[in-house]
């Protein structure tokens, strides 16, 4: 567990590229799985409600289609029977003898009229089991029933309904009134649909009475119910006075112990009305024929019966997708970020001091670049390296061979020989002249290891060795230093005047019969310092001065020239070194260019 | 540190979407899960005062009743003692329903007092009692359901003084002598009518039955000339003295005020026998005592009393479209 915790902490470690990639990624990707999950959703949830309001619509259109044909046929019933020439004849009959005593014969023909018409409408009424009774009524209030058995109620005041004022005055109407209660049979009180028509004298065409047709709800509760609007939906069928004509549960709404929306469903103007309060769907369909509105009542939640399962669905891809997008993003930042990681570590290496490591990083982008100019710049910084190293040794190789040159066996027995020879003489002022010259000679060489020292150690040391040259050559050597006391602070490599100016001696001054004089100079020309060494002795030809800083391995000869030539360029830079002015007859003159630097303290004085 | 609380920022959004989803699928989730239990298929037994037939009233009641059951797809059964008064038949019926092991028993108890033991049976056998029309004097019923039998007697009052004028005197004929619905009627008739007890003439029960009162009223009629209205504390106890006005001949004499409608009824207010009902409101009656025994059932709370209706209905507005609704159960198919 903590383990986990350790390497999660890791991958979303803020301080690294790596993490706030795989956070950036996962958060952007939760961000558009959460929309599109979200709007696909309520896309869905849009769709199979429009494709159930569709179908409730398309349902209530058959319905009414039924209904429509259901009230068609008793329409056409109710004709056949008002045609019939038994029931006209009974309504003329109690036309023609209103008011009339009513003599034997008349009764028995009225007897027989009443049997021939019931008689014909029971016949009808048989013939479906949703006519609960059919009856004729004069103008008079005569009634003739159906049922031969049933009695008429003597007080029922049928005549303030429409069903019966109705057709009285419209006598090509047929009249479909709505629910109500028929009271016109002794002992029943049903709610039923009343069908009526006007019954009209064969002859004449008048209004002669009224024929009623009563149907019970067993057809158009069978049409409604057949519907099927899932588990708790209904259909209802209303008319234009806001009656309701049919309802699933017409007694709870006439008990008053629910309610149903009528007046709004008749205002409404779109295909459907949603209560949100209930969270149902009303739809309506209205039919032209019988002015009833048929309207479905669906449930939402029950109509999107697979909302769960499309919840599950999408909460599922949600989580699957969000899963995926984090182990991507987990995938494609470590591919991002691995690259750097190496080149991190490669860094780290060469942090180190070790400059053989090589990126190994093969990629044609951004970090492959980065990578292969990092491989250049460490082989350079390499190479620049290893000549720093080379450059230094060399310097100190010089260094100790000028050492070397100086300290040469030859110079040294000729002094000690030119010691013994004085002493012998008795000289013994030149003996510590010579003595004292040559312990500061070698004092002012052996310094305390710098590569610079001051002008003036290099001065004293020059001086040194002419004061024990003069005092060999004699008449034939004769010198002057000539340095501004100002310049001899100044720093210069060690052991530069030394080899020249004992060039001079051998090469310039010994050879020449007359001798010769050798002059040392400085001055300084901006930031240059310019030591200048002449000898008015042979010179040299052109020749010579070409070859003179070709190195000759057999000779040691020239080799102090070369050394103290590379010994300033390798410290200052090929821009200093030394420069030979020379013809023959007429001396050399060589110039040490270097640049003028400061010393610190000039306490060697 | 800048980039420190970026990346806590950073980090406080992505829980938030996390949430947010999360939110929303379980919030649309919880819409779904049906807020009642697709009902285990409890069993009531219900226990009428007396058979539908001929009384039209627990006919209705029962109507009520089987349309909540389908509603709320329950088994209802209903049993009833042939007689009204017949309370040890009553009992012995509640102790069938117990043997039963029904979820509920609904009671219309044919005594206040007399059923109260067997009531304790019930509910010391766990099951849920609740009455109908007629209460029980036990406090373990959990609901009680049916008209407010005191505001009832108000209405009789109120329509016996519109009858006939303060100094002519009534006749009371009542159900069950005991029976709570006759006692409350009474209580409320008596107290509320100009003169108070002085105007009743006379007070007789007919034990529920049509013949009783039939014969008790033409007794009472008889023995009382001074009578100028009659009231029929229920449907039998009403049908009789109907009957027994028009067997002595005495119609529009002697006015009725008469409680609940039955279609025998309606047919004497028709000939005018009887000049104004009050009626009850036994449909809800039936439907709201299962509905409520499911509520209860389904672990919700109700009210200890829940009161139905009763209406004033005059021979004039019978046919009222209003009062039709009320006074003629709709039922599709006979």
């Amino acid at each position: 567990m903590r383990k986990v915790w350790k390497k999660l902490r890791k991958a979303l470690n803020p301080y690294s590229v790596r993490g706030t990639m795989i956070l950036s990624f996962m958060l952007l990707i939760s961000i558009i799985v959460l929309l599109v999950s979200l709007v696909s959703y309520y896309y869905t949830m849009n769709d199979i409600e429009s494709i159930s309001i569709n179908y409730t619509v398309r349902l209530l259109g058959e319905i009414n289609a039924s209904i429509d044909s259901y009230i068609d046929n008793m329409k056409s019933m109710a004709k056949v029977v008002v045609e019939n020439k038994d029931v006209r004849d009974v309504m003329a009959f109690y036309n023609r003898h209103h008011d009339k005593r009513l003599s034997y014969i008349e009764e028995k023909e009225l007897e027989r009229l009443r049997a021939n018409a019931a008689a014909h409408m029971n016949i009808v009424a048989n013939t479906r089991s949703d006519i609960t009774n059919i009856a004729v009524i004069s103008k008079y209030r005569d009634v003739v029933l159906s049922d031969v058995e049933k009695e008429v109620n003597e007080n029922s005041e049928f005549n303030v309904t429409d069903w019966y004022l109705k057709p009285m005055s419209y006598k090509d109407e047929i009249v479909v009134s709505p629910s109500h209660v028929q009271n016109l049979v002794s002992g029943e009180y049903k709610w039923v649909i009343s069908i009526s028509k006007s019954v009209l004298d064969p002859e004449t065409g008048e209004v002669t009475g009224v024929m009623v047709i009563d149907l019970n709800y067993r057809s158009i509760e069978a049409i409604c119910e057949n519907a099927q609007l899932g588990k708790n939906g209904y259909i209802y069928l209303i008319d234009r006075h806001k009656n309701i004509i049919y309802h699933p549960q017409q007694q709870l709404l006439y008990s008053g112990i629910k309610s149903e929306l009528v007046e709004e469903i008749l205002k409404m103007r779109d295909t459907y009305l949603r209560d949100d309060v209930n969270n149902r769907i009303y739809t309506r369909n209205y039919s032209e024929l019988t002015g009833w509105s048929a309207v479905g009542v669906v449930n939402v939640d029950e109509l999107i019966k697979d909302k769960s399962s499309i919840i599950d669905f999408y909460f599922r891809l949600a989580g699957i997708s969000i899963l995926f997008a984090m182990t991507f993003a987990v995938l494609i930042s470590t591919t991002i970020t691995n690259p750097i990681k190496m080149l991190e570590n490669t860094m780290h290496e060469v942090e180190v001091g070790n400059f053989d490591v090589r990126s190994e990083i093969e990629l044609n982008n951004e970090i492959g670049h980065l990578s292969k100019t990092f491989n250049v710049m460490i082989s350079r910084i390499k190479d620049l390296m290893e000549k720093t190293v080379r450059d230094e040794e060399e310097k100190r190789r010089s260094e100790i061979r000028a050492l070397q040159a100086q300290i040469n066996p030859h110079f040294l027995y000729n002094t000690l020989d030119t010691i013994i020879w004085m002493s012998a003489g008795g000289k013994n002022d030149e003996v510590v002249e010579v003595t004292s010259a040559l312990a500061r000679l070698f004092r002012t060489s052996i310094s305390k290891g710098e590569n610079l020292v001051t002008l003036l150690n290099e001065v004293e040391n020059i001086k040194s060795y002419l004061t024990i040259q003069k005092m060999r050559y004699e008449d034939k050597l004769s010198w002057r230093v000539d340095v501004p006391p100002g310049l001899l602070g100044l720093m210069t490599p060690k052991l530069i005047l030394q080899p020249i100016v004992e060039n001079a001696v051998y090469h310039g001054v010994k050879m020449s019969q007359a001798g010769g004089e050798i002059a040392i100079s400085a001055r300084t020309e901006g930031e240059r310092l310019t030591i200048t060494i002449a000898d008015s002795g042979v010179g040299m030809t052109a020749e010579q001065l070409e070859q003179l800083f070709v190195p000759r391995p057999d000779t040691d000869r020239g080799i102090g020239v070369i050394n103290v030539n590379n010994r300033i360029r390798l410290c200052f830079g090929e821009e200093y070194g030394l420069h030979y002015f020379s013809a023959p007859g007429e001396g050399t003159r060589v110039e040490i260019w270097l640049p003028v630097i400061e010393g610190g303290d000039e306490d060697d004085v | 540190m800048m980039f420190k609380r970026r990346y806590f920022l950073l980090l406080a959004a992505l829980f938030f979407c996390f949430g947010a989803l999360l939110f929303f699928f379980v919030h649309e989730g919880r819409l779904l899960l049906p807020e009642e239990e697709p009902a285990a298929r409890y069993n009531i037994q219900v226990i009428f005062k007396a058979l539908a037939n001929p009384p039209d009233f627990w006919r209705v009641v029962e109507q009520g009743v089987q349309s909540a059951a389908a509603e709320y797809g329950v088994n209802c059964e209903v049993t009833a003692p042939p007689m009204e008064k017949d309370v040890d038949r009553q009992i012995e019926l509640v102790r069938e329903a117990i043997a039963k092991h029904p979820d509920a028993i609904i009671l219309a108890a044919s005594d206040y007092e007399r059923m109260v033991p067997v009531c304790k049976e019930v509910t010391d056998a766990g099951i849920l009692l609740v009455t109908v029309d007629s209460d029980v004097n036990y406090d373990g019923r959990r609901c009680f359901v049916g008209t407010d039998n005191v505001a009832m007697g108000r209405k009789l009052a109120e329509l016996v003084d519109e009858a006939v004028p303060p100094e002519q005197k009534i006749g009371v004929m009542g159900h069950v002598e005991g029976a709570r619905t006759a006692v409350e009627r009474r209580d409320g008739l008596v107290d509320n009518v100009a003169g108070g007890m002085e105007r009743v003439a006379a007070l007789d029960y007919c034990d529920g039955s049509e013949i009783v009162s039939r014969q008790r009223t033409k007794e009472m009629l008889i023995a009382h000339p001074e009578i100028c209205c009659m009231v029929g504390l229920n449907e039998s106890s009403a049908l009789g003295v109907a009957n027994a006005i028009r067997d002595l001949g005495l119609e529009g004499k002697v006015g009725l005020i008469a409680c609940d409608s039955s279609e025998k009824q309606i047919q004497f207010m028709e000939q005018g026998t009887i000049q104004a009902f009050v009626i009850q409101n036994p449909f809800n009656m039936g439907y709201l005592s299962v509905s409520n025994t499911v509520s209860i059932l389904q672990g919700r709370t109700v009210p200890e009393v829940v009161n139905t209706d009763s209406v004033i209905i005059k021979k004039e507005d019978l046919y009222k479209k209003e009062n039709q609704k009320l006074m003629f159960p709709f039922t599709s198919v006979e």
